[in-house]
């Protein structure tokens, strides 16, 4: 059991911390099931105290930015600027009837939404959101976060087929005919810092990118340019198909299959799909900060080798999340501003344009990888 | 132009014209019943109408009375031709003109639905606009109004 | 034919796009009445493999509201206020219809003011019905803030109609005769800026939406009613005029002195796609409300004084024994009022020819073919009125 693998520095601290507190308040050794214990509920706690406002707060801008983009104000009601709206609309949804229709499958039907809260949660939770704050610091980081969103797709699969109801089922079989176009230029364009970093871990790709901006991946050295910024619009591109967001949101097209995948979900089932697409956007705008933004250095290349600041841990967190969410506004921006592509177009676009493109992108980056190994 | 068009048919249907208006503010040739497509047919080949606009079904309580209205799109013709069908209040049914003229069919479906007038060899001939059980034809001057519905009293 | 829930299909089926070992089977949707791009309650029963629409039915009547049966049993002046429910986003020019009906049969001469006031309010009319309808297109096709971008031009025009009609979607303006209430010299001046505000905004609207490549992408070339197809399913209006055929009823068959006013009828294909495609019949909505603001503009210039009624044409005036049929140009096409007087004070008959009933009777040959996502664009650039289809 090899924990230091599973956490950074500080949550490992952290944990060990807790762990020997907890042993000693009860009087025995802190053996493994104290250390294993206590690292899961500081992961629980990160991850809750980050993510899960987060995504609260995510709903209530893309309100926000909404509003702006259409001449309204928003909402403005509930507390300060609005800013309990969520909060509000949340007790709503936690009291209203959980109704199941007759003719759902429903184990499946009831079981779905945990998947695919589970799987984007779980997909964050290998996110460096600063130095030594990764909750589970695993070698294979990238690697589990394209694995969780093509979990994710099972959930929603699930919610379409139990919900007996046609036009969820065409949304599910839309994600899954989504799913396996955007996939293959997705992880293909994330392929190319890796190749360059020489790691699939979150936390390396990041350390890579140490320094002022010239050595975020986007535009490395200058001349990675080339490869970067094509490879970070592959990326962000993919990644909007990834969160079923506009102009890639066929599985829930509102104007075509009602509501898609969850027509029949209502109440707090239907919240456990509405936070986690938020959660999503956050989990993609954070891998995309990871691979091509420098992660949480800053751009004057004033934090010190892993990130620190003078010691100051909050310092890495305010220019990762700060990055996170830049991208984030845009995916929110974009779904104001752009109509929706038809089925065909999307997987046009996925397999004939972005998968070339990345594919080359990989060929070139490798390329340079060479010359720059022989100088 | 009404008296030209309408000319063209009486020489080209004879007998079947039974009577040509041209005064007043709605001119019509008025057609015998089983000649009606034929005299469609002639007004789309010699005089350009190439849109059937409207078809209106009318209860005279001692006889039935079906309007048809042409324009003529693409020649620009200035007004439309109509044609008039009178039918005993019998046995209201003439033949359908929707195999030529695709846009008859819900016309002529509305007017079976509202008026009660059949028309024959109509490929889709039921009701449109009232469910499918309702009794009765609205627009029929001696149609009374129902005051219940599936066991509802309406009358409250 | 094939009976499927009681519906009857026709037609051969579109050739599967699958290779033939693999095993599919046929998926029936009822899109509607409660979907959220039927435009209301139009059920659309829709046969499909996968996402390819192979065949599909509009079932109409929902919204059924024996408009003619009441027309009949209602003296003329009380019957104005019933078509108004009809084509509710598009009421005045309704009510002119009937009134220009009902005025032919009578030979009622309108004042020169009246004609030019009927004009005015119906062009108005006009420029908010499309302004609806593009942005509920662009609603239909993913993009939700243009649609609330025409809406805020939308809510002046209704204001300022209100300012005078008193009424915001259904107005009761028209009378037989000529029109309710006059609009002052503050008011017209007041429409005349509320027309170069709306065309400068035209921009805005172009950019956002018409113009969007994907926007393009989704509607050229997409969902064709095409010439002959249109002839035959008695398909008018912006339709007609996109599929290439120069047809305005403002212009063939002038009423209300519409002879009056120099314009020209906007006729696709335009600078993209091709005639007869969704985004040709988009954008020739987008340029009919350019050229309404124009006529609106040159009837508030060329205003006439004098009186907006006929004084001899009172409340309970009735047009004698006598019957004719007047089509006008409303914004979803040829409206028509059929009205057969017996003299008495009630009409004898009144046939409305709603232009959407007509317009959407076409879906189900159109349909096949196209893709689910393809299908919206066709109901949604046909435009059509549910109250109007069913009346």
């Amino acid at each position: 059991m090899s924990l230091s693998l599973l956490a950074g520095a500080e949550t490992q601290a952290m944990s060990t911390h807790i762990a020997n507190f907890v042993a000693d308040f009860v009087g025995l050794e802190a053996t493994w099931p104290f250390h294993a214990l206590s690292m899961l509920v500081v992961a629980t706690v990160v991850v809750l105290v980050f993510v899960t406002p987060a995504g609260l707060a995510g709903i209530y801008l893309e309100r926000k930015i909404a509003g702006r983009a259409q001449n309204r104000v928003g909402p403005n009601r509930v507390g300060p600027y609005g800013l309990l709206q969520t909060l509000a609309d949340g007790v709503k949804l936690l009291t209203k009837e959980d109704y199941i229709k007759p003719g759902t499958d429903e184990a499946l039907f009831r079981f779905a939404p945990y998947i695919v809260f589970l799987s984007v949660f779980a997909g964050i939770c290998v996110m460096p959101f600063g130095p030594g704050l990764t909750p589970a610091n695993l070698d294979v980081g990238l690697f589990f976060f394209l694995a969780m969103i093509g979990i994710e797709t099972i959930g929603i699969v699930m919610a379409g087929w139990a919900s007996n109801n046609k036009w969820s089922l065409l949304g599910s079989m839309r994600e899954v005919a989504q799913v396996i176009s955007y996939e293959l230029p997705l992880g293909l364009s994330a392929m190319v810092p890796v190749i360059a970093a020489g790691s699939l871990s979150l936390v390396e790709l990041t350390d890579y990118q140490q320094g002022p901006i010239w050595n975020w991946f986007i535009i490395r050295n200058g001349y990675y340019a080339i490869v970067g910024i094509p490879a970070f619009l592959v990326f962000f591109v993919s990644g909007l198909a990834a969160c079923k967001r506009a102009p890639f949101d066929l599985p829930e097209a509102e104007s075509e299959l009602v509501a898609g995948f969850h027509t029949e979900y209502s109440g707090m089932r239907f919240g456990m799909f509405f936070l986690p697409e938020y959660v999503l956007m956050l989990t993609v705008a954070c891998v995309s900060t990871v691979l091509f933004l420098g992660g949480y250095h800053d751009p004057f290349g004033l934090s010190a080798e892993g990130g620190m600041f003078h010691g100051v841990l909050w310092w890495g967190v305010m220019w990762f999340m700060g990055k996170s969410i830049l991208s984030w506004l845009l995916v929110m921006q974009l779904r104001w501003t752009l109509p929706r592509l038809r089925v065909d177009q999307v997987m046009y676009l996925c397999y004939k344009v972005l998968l070339p493109i990345s594919l080359v992108l990989i060929l070139l980056v490798a390329a340079l990888k060479l010359i720059e190994g022989a100088n | 132009m009404h008296a030209e068009a309408y000319k063209t048919l009486q020489d080209a249907l004879g007998d079947a014209i039974e009577e040509v208006v041209t005064e007043g503010t709605q001119p019509f040739a008025r057609v015998r019943a089983d000649s009606i497509v034929e005299a469609a047919k002639t007004l789309r080949e010699k005089c350009g109408a190439d849109m059937l606009h409207l078809v209106t079904g009318t209860d005279f309580k001692d006889r039935f009375e079906v309007a048809y209205h042409f324009a003529g799109i693409e020649k620009g013709a200035s007004d439309f031709f109509c044609l008039k069908v009178t039918l005993s209040h019998d046995d209201p049914v003439l033949p359908t003109l929707a195999h030529d003229w695709p846009s008859a069919d819900w016309f002529e479906r509305e007017t079976w639905d509202l008026v009660g007038i059949r028309f024959e060899g109509h490929p889709h001939h039921y009701r449109i606009l009232l469910p499918e059980d309702w009794e009765g034809h609205p627009l029929r001057k001696d149609y009374e109004f129902p005051t219940t519905y599936h066991g509802i009293d309406c009358t409250k | 034919m094939t009976t499927i829930q009681g519906v009857k299909f026709e037609g051969e089926a579109v050739a599967p796009t699958l290779p033939r070992d693999i095993q599919t089977d046929e998926m029936v949707f009822n899109m509607g009445p409660q979907h959220p791009s039927t435009h209301g309650v139009l059920r659309v029963v829709v046969k499909t493999d996968g996402e390819v629409v192979l065949d599909c039915h509009p079932l109409i009547g929902n919204l059924h509201r024996c408009a003619e049966k009441i027309l009949e049993n209602l003296t003329y002046t009380q019957g104005m206020p019933y078509v108004d429910r009809m084509d509710y986003l598009g009421a005045l020019n309704n009510e002119m219809g009937l009134a220009l009906a009902a005025e032919k049969i009578a030979g009622v001469e309108i004042p020169k003011r009246a004609q030019y006031l009927r004009v005015i309010m119906c062009e108005l009319n006009r420029v908010i019905s499309h302004l609806f309808c593009a942005g509920q297109f662009g609603l239909d096709m993913g993009a939700f803030t243009p649609f609330l971008y025409m809406f805020r031009e939308r809510e002046e025009g209704i204001s300022l109609i209100n300012q005078v009609t008193g009424g915001r979607l259904l107005y009761h303006y028209i009378r037989y005769g000529g029109v309710t209430r006059d609009a002052n010299q503050e008011w017209l001046d007041a429409a005349h800026k509320y027309c170069d505000v709306v065309r400068s905004h035209m921009d805005e609207y172009n950019n956002l939406l018409t113009y969007n490549r994907i926007f393009l992408n989704r509607t050229c070339g997409v969902a064709m009613i095409d010439k002959d197809t249109c002839l035959r399913y008695a398909v008018t209006g912006p339709i007609l005029r996109a599929a290439g055929i120069q047809r305005d009823l403002r212009k063939d068959m002038p009423y209300s002195s519409y002879e009056d006013f120099d314009f020209e009828v906007p006729v696709g294909p335009f600078e993209e796609g091709v005639v007869g495609c969704s985004w040709t019949r988009h954008r020739q909505r987008l340029y009919e409300i350019e050229q309404s603001l124009d006529i609106v503009q040159q009837a508030i210039a060329k205003i006439p004084d004098g009186a907006f009624a006929h004084p001899k044409v009172t409340r309970a005036w009735k047009a004698p024994a006598g019957e004719a049929y007047v089509a006008t140009e409303s914004p979803r096409g040829e409206l028509g009022f059929y009205i057969i007087s017996d003299g008495s004070k009630m009409p004898y008959r009144v046939k409305t020819r709603g232009p959407s009933f007509s317009n959407i009777s076409l879906l189900g040959e159109c349909s096949r073919g196209l893709l689910i996502g393809d299908l919206i664009a066709l109901i949604g650039s046909t435009d059509i009125t549910l109250g109007e289809v069913d009346r």
